[in-house]
């Protein structure tokens, strides 16, 4: 069994190694079980703030804090409630751009994207009402380009038929071309076969 | 600079109501300013029932289990807890804690870090792109708060930081016993630094 060891050097030493303590510094430890942690700060809550300070960031700043966003979510033990923090503060901030900065931060996301949605929609929850919600969840499978992306497009559809033509568009490759062009001709609302239409001038532009 | 006192929650868990807890009903009950500025964050979205709202320094977190109120500068935030549950003295509540959280940048930090053994941040990196290493440890002291202390290090932040939560908990059953712990709020911010300089060695900036 290993043992750890107490590091006495002066706390003015830089290396990683001065990086010890041992638990029997403390004069009582135990284990005192989940139910004695139910009063730490939900682990998202440090994280919502970034969330809201990402809005509020510009620049090369902004490329910066969404990496680190991105990469909290992916390495996290429940990107599930972290991809929901990043959703619910982003959507509920009202700021401009809202939509966009969700949609750039999850199509980074890679395989924890598809996991969300489906379990999403497993639990019948995320309502047709929530549209912004949709939205958002669309346009990101759309941008992240994933192989299982236009799977998903046509699973969502219902949802909000404008953002999956927009991911289609977002796609761009030639099978989502082919499949707007289908769109264009044969979608019963003229609206979106407007917009199919116009995405398909636009990729062939 | 050094590590600081970036951010303190208090948090009780119980059963709440939302609906109940919200800015109107907190300003009739004098807990905030009547026409204090109210920033509303999160409503009912997607999969979450979470309320969250700001209120001048404060920031509220209402879900049915639990109670968040939470500042990003040094502020009693179980005071304002405290006062909501006097006023809904018969709401169910198992537990009250107080977090206070303090970070820095990895480069001015001069205290102690986690490590297992001979396994530190270098042996890891063998294995590919560290994104965090953390210790934590549960202490039960005498005076029936347990101290939960968790720390990490994130070498990919820019620039990579060093954070340490410090969570004070303690079990209570009734809105007396809530309104006594609150008024340990100062103890405990006292506590968490004195445990941060003496534990693991890094000075406090004020």
């Amino acid at each position: 069994m290993s043992t750890t060891t107490i590091d006495r050097r002066p706390s003015n030493t830089t290396t990683v190694d001065r990086l010890a303590f041992e638990p029997a510094d403390f004069a009582v430890l135990r284990d005192a079980g989940q139910e004695s942690r139910a009063t730490q700060a939900p682990d998202t809550l440090r994280f919502e703030y970034e969330v809201s300070n990402f809005q509020r960031t510009v620049g090369r700043q902004r490329e910066v804090v969404r990496s680190a966003i991105v990469k909290k979510i992916v390495a996290s033990d429940a990107p599930d409630e972290y991809i929901q923090t990043v959703i619910d503060t982003l959507l509920s901030s009202g700021r401009p751009g809202r939509l966009d900065d969700a949609i750039d931060i999850l199509a980074e996301t890679g395989r924890v994207l598809p996991q969300f949605i489906l379990e999403t929609l497993a639990q019948q929850q995320g309502t047709e009402a929530d549209e912004d919600y949709w939205y958002v969840l669309i346009r990101a499978v759309g941008k992240s380009k994933l192989p299982s992306a236009r799977m998903l497009i046509q699973l969502l559809w219902s949802r909000s038929p404008e953002a999956a033509v927009e991911a289609l568009r977002d796609m761009g490759d030639d099978d989502s071309i082919k499949r707007l062009r289908a769109i264009a001709t044969s979608e019963p609302s003229e609206f979106i076969r407007q917009m199919a239409a116009e995405f398909i001038e636009e990729c062939s532009e | 600079m050094g590590v600081k006192l970036d951010a303190i929650d208090t948090v009780v868990a119980g059963r709440f109501n939302p609906h109940i807890i919200s800015p109107p009903w907190l300003a009739k009950e004098g807990i905030i300013a009547e026409g204090e500025t109210v920033e509303a964050q999160i409503g009912v979205v997607g999969r979450a029932v979470v309320f969250r709202f700001k209120t001048g320094d404060f920031i509220w977190q209402v879900d049915y289990n639990r109670l968040v109120v939470s500042a990003e500068k040094i502020a009693d935030t179980a005071s304002v807890v405290a006062k909501v549950i006097e006023k809904l003295p018969h709401t169910p509540i198992t537990a009250f804690g107080n977090n206070f959280h303090y970070s820095c940048n990895l480069s001015e930090w001069k205290g102690c870090l986690p490590r297992l053994e001979n396994v530190g941040m270098d042996q890891l990196k063998e294995y590919g792109d560290v994104q965090s290493m953390g210790w934590k440890a549960s202490i039960s002291q005498a005076d029936s708060v347990t101290v939960n202390v968790e720390m990490s290090i994130e070498p990919t932040e820019s620039p990579p930081k060093v954070s340490v939560n410090l969570n004070y908990h303690r079990q209570v059953n009734a809105a007396a016993d809530l309104v006594t712990a609150a008024q340990r709020f100062e103890e405990d911010r006292k506590a968490s630094a004195t445990l941060l300089e003496s534990l693991l060695r890094e000075k406090v900036e004020q």
